[in-house]
């Protein structure tokens, strides 16, 4: 079985933050990021919002999936997942920085 | 601002050590119609083949014009559509393409519109009834305190000749004589100072029928905001962060409409139906 490339770069235990270089700003239809190096715009729907926001304040991607789980009522794993998925998608675009092992 | 030499703008441009094409404008048959060059010390040069060339200095506090004697007074559509918004932009003012007037409640409404929609009338018609004037198609924002506040932009509508009449005896804009251009200038009383944004209105035309809607737009599209912008040639981080900053503020403070206009309906029944609207407490 194949594993799929883009989530497996980011794991539970890795720490995240936003460059100096982006920033967001939460609208009511969705949250927009901006990198002010490239000038390039990035819409997230408003759970994607939340999860930026909350990757920013707990910082590693096990402490945020758990506390996003409890708040949505969703498995752990489940939110664990999707939330390595979606880091792995952001790092990709330049949005956030990785310390991998933390 | 002032009238220069082309040469001296040559000379000042001469300066720029590394301008790199910012923005080009082309026909579809090749002809090249505008150039934005961009140097990080001598700021931007604005040309056309038809008005002439602009300097604007790195922080738009100087604009030096040197108009092509044969573009009479047409280079002040240039001056006002390209050029100010420009030099305001690198003064720290968000230029919005939107016409604007204050309503009777002392609050600004700002109204975007695509092309054919009929805004310059608007505004004018506005003008009119008895709102006062800020801008008729860029409209310069800027945030006080988190809060949105519109400036006044030159006194200046431009209308098609066959609008012109239909505005009345009584209208209180006055006619502008030897402006050449492709539409009639008109010269309303401005308001003098900077107004906080009461509304926000999009216009856009409807199936025919019905009378002019409007519709509260709870979730405004953030990129139809941020798109709704006049210079895109600024692309400072600082720049940038500001115009997400201003329209992120206008989605939060300031109520948006949608204001529907139905096909078919004159110009001076949509003004008193948007008078009604903005009357509204």
């Amino acid at each position: 079985m194949s594993a799929d490339p883009v989530a497996a770069t980011v794991a539970p235990e890795d720490v995240i933050r936003l460059p100096q270089s982006v920033v967001y700003r939460v609208f009511a239809a969705e949250t927009v990021v901006l990198n002010l190096e490239t000038g390039r715009y990035h819409g997230l729907n408003p759970t994607g919002g939340r999860m930026l926001a909350e990757l920013e304040s707990c910082g590693q991607v096990r402490a945020t999936a758990e506390r996003l789980a409890r708040d949505y009522g969703r498995p752990v794993d489940e939110m664990l997942a999707e939330l390595c998925s979606f880091c792995a998608s952001l790092e990709d675009r330049g949005l956030i920085e990785v310390q991998r092992g933390a | 601002m002032r009238l220069a030499s082309r040469d001296a703008v040559n000379a000042a441009w001469a300066a720029a050590a590394a301008p790199q094409r910012s923005h080009q404008l082309v026909h579809p048959d090749g002809d090249v119609l505008l150039t934005i060059d961009h140097d990080e010390r001598e700021g931007f040069l604005v040309e056309t083949p038809f008005h002439g060339r602009f300097h604007v200095d790195a922080l738009g506090g100087q604009v030096r014009c040197a108009p092509l004697a044969e573009a009479g007074t047409s280079w002040h559509g240039l001056l006002i559509g390209q050029v100010l918004p420009l030099a305001a932009t690198l003064r720290g003012y968000e230029i919005f393409h939107a016409g604007a007037v204050v309503a009777p409640g002392g609050r600004a409404g700002l109204f975007c519109a695509g092309s054919g929609v009929g805004k310059s009338t608007l505004m004018a018609r506005l003008v009119g009834h008895g709102a006062g004037f800020l801008a008729d198609d860029a409209v310069a924002v800027e945030l006080t305190g988190g809060l949105p506040l519109a400036h006044p932009g030159p006194a200046l509508v431009h209308l098609y000749e066959r609008d012109v009449p239909l505005l009345g005896d009584d209208t209180p804009l006055r006619r502008i004589e030897g402006f050449r251009s492709m539409k009639a200038a008109l010269a309303p009383a401005a308001v003098a100072d900077p107004t906080p944004i009461g509304g926000l209105h999009l216009l856009e035309r409807g199936e025919e029928g019905g009378p002019v809607r409007f519709e509260r737009i709870d979730a405004v599209e953030p990129f139809a905001l941020l798109s709704a912008i006049f210079t895109r040639s600024v692309k400072t981080p600082e720049r940038l962060r500001r115009h997400l900053d201003v329209c992120a503020a206008i989605a939060e403070r300031v109520p948006v409409f949608r204001v529907v206009v139905p096909a078919g309906t004159g110009r001076e029944a949509m003004a008193e139906a948007v008078w009604e609207h903005l009357c509204r407490p």
